[in-house]
């Protein structure tokens, strides 16, 4: 790769910084040419810190195509993978912080006193991800299985269900609702104990846990009851990913075990 | 089972973290993007949360249940619960950090600082732990040193001297109370307390000052240092850390691998001065102080005020005197400057140099 000079650009008024993360190292370096939409990327030093950045117009990068934002999402992951790879802890922004010049100074002197103001806070944050790596854990379960699971086991719906076929048919549908009701409401308390024993089981093996708001998913018949996002020791995934298999074999639950990923979740 | 981040279902997962999370920034200082419509349409739908999932039994917000049980599970297990001891009473609470330093590994990490009727701790809820303590009785004495901290702003810093000989470092919201806690607790213990000054407490320099060295002269400085890269260049690069003057050498202290990575003797060195250089790239025009010394000249740059006191402390310290030469021409003895730019008395042999600029001019 030919050596491009770094080019005093972020000293434009023109210019904005696409900001990819902070990293743990007091280093004046570039990366090449692997930054969204093919940009240069290197990096800002401030102290014992260095923004990871490139030069960008002053405008967000948008678009309605899906694909395209796909990509760029993709690009901003993976120079945060290299920026990891080169300086060990780094703190990731979202897609889309860029820094622009104020009246008198330009990005990378805004960038520069954000960073000075900040800095504590910010080595108080490396720390906090130091040595760890986010995954994110979403347990999945099957409403159908675990509904018959229920008809089962349950003593009361079993003596509804007896009930209901000795009732004629006009009392059928009372006793349909009934046994909806009953069924609901042993699946609700249900799910409070199986959150509390997976989130239990989970907790033994990561530094910090965040109970994120649970998706949509593809497959109809399957819902999403937990998603997590773990703070993980490196030499813990492996522990963990044990402890979830163990999870994914009980019958009506599966889990997705997704990173590793900065730790977007704990800065 | 093993974690996976390259399937169309980890994308999701992934989409989620980076448009929704890492840091935020102040948003005076970036392009704001609020009001616009960042990604398409489907990609927003299958980020979409699950509001209600009453088909199925779970609340209508199984999010904040959740969230609830967490939170529950957390206060059972007793990890919000600070580790008291039996009849310990809280005298004085306060944010602060600690510094923490064992091999590279060095931060200020946050808690709260307690002084108790036992002990001196901090101590940090998420995830709980215990991040420094002191008992009055292994404390020996303290000091204070009045800092500005990176945002130019004055703070306090209390030090803890052990009586094991161990410094701690701490950084108190208000150092005073916290001090004044202390001794009034120590007081009524019947233990007594030394005052110490400022300057025991560079725990850097004490790494590498050797018998009867002391620091006259500290000051934060980058060094461009050079190192070997592949292909037999040598590459350099701004490094952080200290410029020492001691009553022996000057010497810099790097950071963040902790050891002495530039020293010249007072006696080698031949002269210093602030300058400006262009460096190309982003350096352009930076203000260096340059010290030239018996192996070389090293580059520091820090604050200007910071360059001068140094350039004046090293003025002071080291006897800048001429450097002696032999002429090339008649071998008589005389300043080095003064052979090169005059040319010698004895002979009137004149430098190469010097006869150029003369036929130019």
């Amino acid at each position: 790769m030919m050596k491009k000079t770094i080019t005093e650009t972020g000293g434009d008024q023109r210019v904005g910084l696409y900001l990819y993360g902070i990293a743990d190292a007091d280093a004046q370096t570039e990366l090449g040419p692997i930054g969204i939409e093919g940009n240069a990327v290197y990096t800002i030093p401030y102290k014992e810190l260095s923004a990871i950045v490139h030069d960008c117009p002053l405008e967000p990068y948008n678009s309605e195509d899906e694909e395209t934002v796909k990509g760029w999402v993709k690009t901003h992951q993976h120079v945060l993978d290299i920026a990891e790879d080169k300086f060990g802890t780094v703190i990731p922004f979202g897609f889309d912080r860029i820094i622009k010049p104020e009246d008198n100074a330009p990005a990378n002197e805004v960038l520069k006193k954000w960073m000075a103001e900040e800095f504590d806070s910010l080595m108080e944050k490396i720390e906090r991800i130091r040595g760890k790596k986010e995954y994110g854990v979403q347990i999945f379960y099957l409403p159908s299985v675990i509904s018959e699971k229920i008809v089962e086991e349950c003593e009361e719906i079993k003596k509804i269900k007896e009930e209901m076929k000795s009732k004629g048919p006009g009392a059928a549908y009372m006793y349909k609702q009934k046994l909806e009701t009953a069924i609901k409401k042993e699946i609700e308390s249900r799910m409070v104990s199986y959150f509390k024993d997976f989130y239990e089981r989970i907790k033994q093996h990561v530094e910090e846990i965040k109970v994120e708001k649970t998706k949509k998913t593809d497959e109809k018949d399957k819902l999403m009851m937990m998603n997590l996002s773990c703070l993980v020791a490196e030499d813990k995934y492996k522990e963990l990913g044990a402890e979830l298999e163990e999870i994914d074999k009980e019958e009506g639950f599966s889990v997705r075990f997704t990173g590793p990923w900065p730790a977007y979740s704990f800065v | 089972m093993d974690p996976n981040r390259d399937t169309h279902a980890t994308l999701v997962d992934l989409l989620d973290r980076i448009l929704d999370k890492g840091l935020m920034l102040n948003a005076d200082v970036i392009i704001s993007v609020a009001g616009i419509p960042l990604i398409g349409i489907n990609l927003k739908a299958a980020l979409a949360s699950v509001e209600t999932m009453l088909k199925y039994g779970i609340w209508e917000d199984w999010d904040a249940a959740q969230r609830a049980i967490a939170t529950e599970e957390r206060r059972r297990k007793g990890v919000d619960k600070l580790p008291l001891q039996e009849g310990e009473e809280i005298i004085l609470k306060m944010f602060g950090s600690h510094w923490y330093s064992k091999g590279i590994y060095r931060s200020w990490r946050p808690g709260h600082l307690y002084v108790t009727n036992k002990r001196v701790f901090l101590h940090r809820k998420e995830p709980a732990e215990m991040l420094f303590e002191a008992t009055f009785e292994d404390i020996e004495g303290f000091a204070m040193e009045r800092r500005k901290n990176i945002a130019k702003k004055e703070t306090d810093y209390l030090y803890i001297f052990y009586k094991s000989g161990e410094i701690a470092k701490l950084h108190p919201t208000e150092a005073y109370p916290v001090k004044e806690a202390i001794e009034v607790r120590m007081k009524e213990l019947g233990l007594s307390l030394e005052e110490r000054t400022a300057s025991m407490m560079d725990e850097d320099a004490a790494k590498f000052l050797v018998e009867d060295e002391e620091v006259v002269q500290k000051e934060k400085m980058w060094y461009l240092l050079e190192h070997p890269a592949p292909g037999g260049v040598t590459t350099k690069t701004w490094k952080s850390g200290k410029l020492y003057l001691t009553n022996k050498r000057v010497c810099w202290w790097y950071d963040f691998d902790e050891c002495v990575a530039f020293e010249a003797s007072l006696e080698g060195i031949r002269g210093v001065g602030i300058e400006t250089r262009d460096f190309g790239g982003m350096l352009k025009m930076k203000r260096v102080l340059a010290i030239a010394y018996d192996k070389g000249e090293a580059c520091f740059s820090g604050d200007e005020e910071a360059m001068q006191k140094m350039e004046e402390m090293l003025r002071s310290n080291v006897a800048e005197d001429e450097e002696m030469d032999a002429c090339p021409s008649c071998g008589a003895k005389a300043p080095v400057q003064e052979l090169l730019g005059n040319g010698c008395k004895v002979c009137g042999w004149v430098s190469a140099r010097v006869k150029k600029m003369e036929v130019i001019v």
